[in-house]
């Protein structure tokens, strides 16, 4: 069992990440997930960055306790989590996460968990710029109701 | 109001603070009162995510020099911050001393790094 979890604060490839997530394999399925920021934002129309701030130790820390879970919970082998903090522009990638298990359902469903949990718990404060603007966004309603999935 | 105090630089860049110590709702003059100097220390406190807009990233208050709880801490800032009253107020702040987040019981020393984070946007 391997678990791979990072703060990039630069740019980061995800097919990479993926290559190299995939590169000694020996589960039957992998699933992985990326995530990237979009141009329009929830309060600014036009956005030219959203800005994660993070706080020294323990925003890895809150991701290596939710990659944990995500492994104690389902039979996965292996699982990464990459994040990036700081000035990200649109169309570059904010997460990556993959999960390796025996059967695709484990790996599926540990992607899903771990992105829910991600959302709406990893210690990141983020903010939308903008058109002379900036706003500081919390997760959605909706992003709380899929992390409550997990919680039965 | 449950005390007033009185504060005046001392030495070694520390704080001298005459706290007259009152009973809540008993009477402000009488017996009741007792006078007494605690040893003050100034410690930075970070401020992040959308506190740091009106507060900057770091703001200074004064605890005592043995110590004091989260919720001392919080009173301290409200009372040497006012701007900052307001958003202190959301119950949901947590602070993270030394690298942890902690509830409102927990110590707070000169020395620890202390930071206040505003409900997490999540990634």
């Amino acid at each position: 069992m391997s678990v791979q979890v990072s703060l990039a604060t630069r740019l980061f490839e995800p097919a990479d990440a993926l290559r190299s997530f995939t590169a000694e394999i020996e589960e039957g399925a992998i699933v992985s997930f990326t995530g990237y920021a979009r141009a329009s934002g929830r309060s600014i129309k036009q956005i030219d960055a959203m800005v994660l701030e993070s706080y020294r130790g323990v925003t890895l820390a809150s991701m290596k306790a939710i990659a944990a879970d995500a492994m104690e919970r389902f039979e996965v082998e292996r699982c990464v989590v990459i994040h990036r903090a700081g000035r990200i522009e649109p169309k570059e990638a904010i997460v990556f996460v993959a999960a390796a298990s025996t059967h695709r359902r484990a790996a599926f469903e540990a992607a899903d968990y771990l992105m829910d949990r991600l959302k709406t718990e990893a210690v990141f404060w983020k903010r939308e710029e903008g058109m002379g603007d900036r706003s500081w966004i919390e997760p959605t309603g909706r992003d709380y109701v899929d992390a409550a999935r997990w919680n039965s | 109001m449950p005390f007033a105090y009185f504060a005046s630089r001392g030495q070694e860049s520390r704080w001298k603070v005459r706290i007259s110590l009152m009973i809540e709702n008993q009477q402000v003059e009488g017996p009741n009162m007792t006078t007494t100097e605690v040893a003050m220390e100034e410690i930075d406190v970070e401020l992040c995510g959308k506190l740091a807009d009106c507060g900057g990233e770091v703001v200074k208050t004064i605890i005592p020099v043995a110590g004091c709880t989260v919720e001392a801490l919080f009173k301290s800032l409200h009372r040497q911050h006012p701007q900052l009253g307001e958003l202190l107020s959301d119950r949901r702040i947590k602070v993270c001393v030394n690298f942890s987040i902690v509830d409102a019981n927990a110590s707070v020393a000169v020395g620890d790094q202390v930071a206040l984070f505003p409900p997490v946007s999540g990634g």
